[in-house]
């Protein structure tokens, strides 16, 4: 019997989808939240547009490093609630490669709207113009590298029952270097300096995590259902 | 009554069986079963047993979902034994989480659970409409009630064309025509020369040359 790789990774793909666009308010929550904690920012802090300029990289980043955990958290919940997991387990096609459709499918929805957010989130910081195109390249990174990683905490936590702080806890000490390099290339292209470097090690640090995480998520989902 | 699609009608699985030595099992600190050893020598497995004899882990440690704390599962086909990488994609495994999506409708949900298991794109409606669930099939999941799920569900082992069919208590939520058109689809299975292995309280209403019965809790 044999069976196609193409035809199930749309398939997860393709139902993936479905679902979140059948789910409408649950998928936009994590845009919504990311679009508040920027607008609150100069009403908290200061409306001074000299003093927002200054921070506005660095909360742009924060906002959606926390929007994407907020999504990335039950990345795997509903397929292990209802059994689809292991379905998944017992198909001809290796979970590492379903986890990559699942994870492409979450950064469709979650990662690549963010990214297109970003700029409109940053005008209203009044981000100095030079950064657009780097803030937009290094969130572009920046969210894949939360994608694959916190698909690694999804599949251990997915037990847990609610698991609530237990997801934070191991996936932050993971992303937290993608938030600083891309915060740093943002701060760097504002103040007109060569974001490059920064660029080079946070494509270098989403180039190993795309490609070796959903190993390590894969063989995270089988001991969940042990 | 089941009237199988023809494509189906002259289909025959590869003849596969199961071989278990010394196979022990414990929840936490509990021993379910130890020492079991069982070889399948007829298509249909009844496997039964009281609440909490271990009848769902069985399962699953068979299809390698689980591990066993000690023993062996063979699984072989014509002869030649499978490693668990080559056994798994036979398997068609309906549990208690049935594995359907709720806001997906019937058809969707079969649609991809089959890509999962087969190149060839069957026709998840054309075989809802032959088992009688054809007017389900645009539903979503969560609008159906507890046996028509069960039905849906039940329907996916026929459509993934694995040639083991791994039921866990394939009856519950079934009404009486429920357990019967279960029935259906079991000698479906068997006259293609399928295997399954189901737990059930109930004695499957089938040919009893075609059932071997495994209890647990003896």
């Amino acid at each position: 019997m044999s069976v196609s790789y193409r035809q199930a990774f749309v398939g997860q793909i393709r139902k993936d989808l479905r679902q979140s666009g059948r789910r409408l308010a649950q998928t936009l929550t994590p845009l919504f939240f990311f679009s508040v904690v920027i607008a609150l920012f100069p009403l908290a802090m200061t409306p001074d547009s000299e003093a927002l300029a200054k921070i506005a990289g660095g909360v742009v980043w924060v906002a959606a490093l926390l929007a994407a955990l907020l999504s990335l958290q039950t990345l795997f919940r509903g397929d292990f609630e209802d059994g689809s997991l292991e379905l998944m387990a017992l198909s001809g096609v290796p979970m590492w490669f379903q986890v990559i459709a699942k994870q492409m499918a979450h950064w469709l929805l979650t990662g690549l709207p963010l990214v297109i957010l970003a700029p409109i989130a940053a005008y209203s910081l009044n981000l100095n113009g030079d950064a657009y195109i780097t803030l937009m390249m290094a969130l572009l990174l920046g969210t894949l590298v939360l994608s694959s990683f916190g698909a690694i905490g999804a599949a251990l936590t997915v037990s847990v029952g609610q698991g609530g702080l237990l997801f934070p806890v191991l996936v932050l000490p993971l992303i937290v270097p993608a938030l600083i390099l891309g915060a740093k290339a943002t701060e760097f292209a504002a103040q007109g300096r060569d974001p490059g470097g920064a660029l080079s090690l946070l494509a270098a640090l989403c180039i190993l995590s795309v490609s070796l995480a959903p190993f390590a998520t894969a063989a995270s989902l089988r001991v969940s259902l042990d | 009554m089941n009237t199988a699609a023809p494509s189906r009608a002259h289909f025959r699985h590869t003849h596969i069986k199961l071989d278990v030595v010394g196979l022990e099992c414990w929840r936490g600190d509990l021993q379910l079963f130890s020492e079991l050893t069982l070889t399948t020598s007829r298509p249909v497995l009844h496997i039964c047993g009281i609440n909490g004899s271990g009848k769902t882990t069985l399962l699953k440690v068979l299809s390698f979902l689980t591990r066993p704390e000690q023993g062996t599962i063979n699984w072989q086909q014509a002869g030649a034994s499978l490693s668990p990488r080559e056994a798994t994609p036979l398997i068609s495994y309906v549990g208690h989480r049935d594995g359907l999506n709720g806001v997906l409708t019937a058809a969707e949900n079969l649609e991809w659970a089959t890509g999962l298991h087969r190149r060839h794109r069957h026709d998840v409606v054309q075989c809802l409409q032959d088992h009688q669930l054809a007017h389900l099939a645009r539903r979503p999941v969560a609008a159906l009630s507890a046996g028509q799920r069960r039905r849906v569900a039940l329907l996916r082992s026929l459509l993934s064309g694995c040639p083991v069919w791994i039921w866990d208590e394939p009856y519950a939520n079934l009404d009486e025509a429920g357990r019967q058109w279960a029935n259906g689809l079991l000698k479906e299975h068997v006259t293609a020369n399928g295997l399954a292995l189901m737990t059930t309280h109930l004695q499957p209403a089938l040919d009893s040359a075609a059932v071997q019965t495994l209890d647990l809790s003896s």
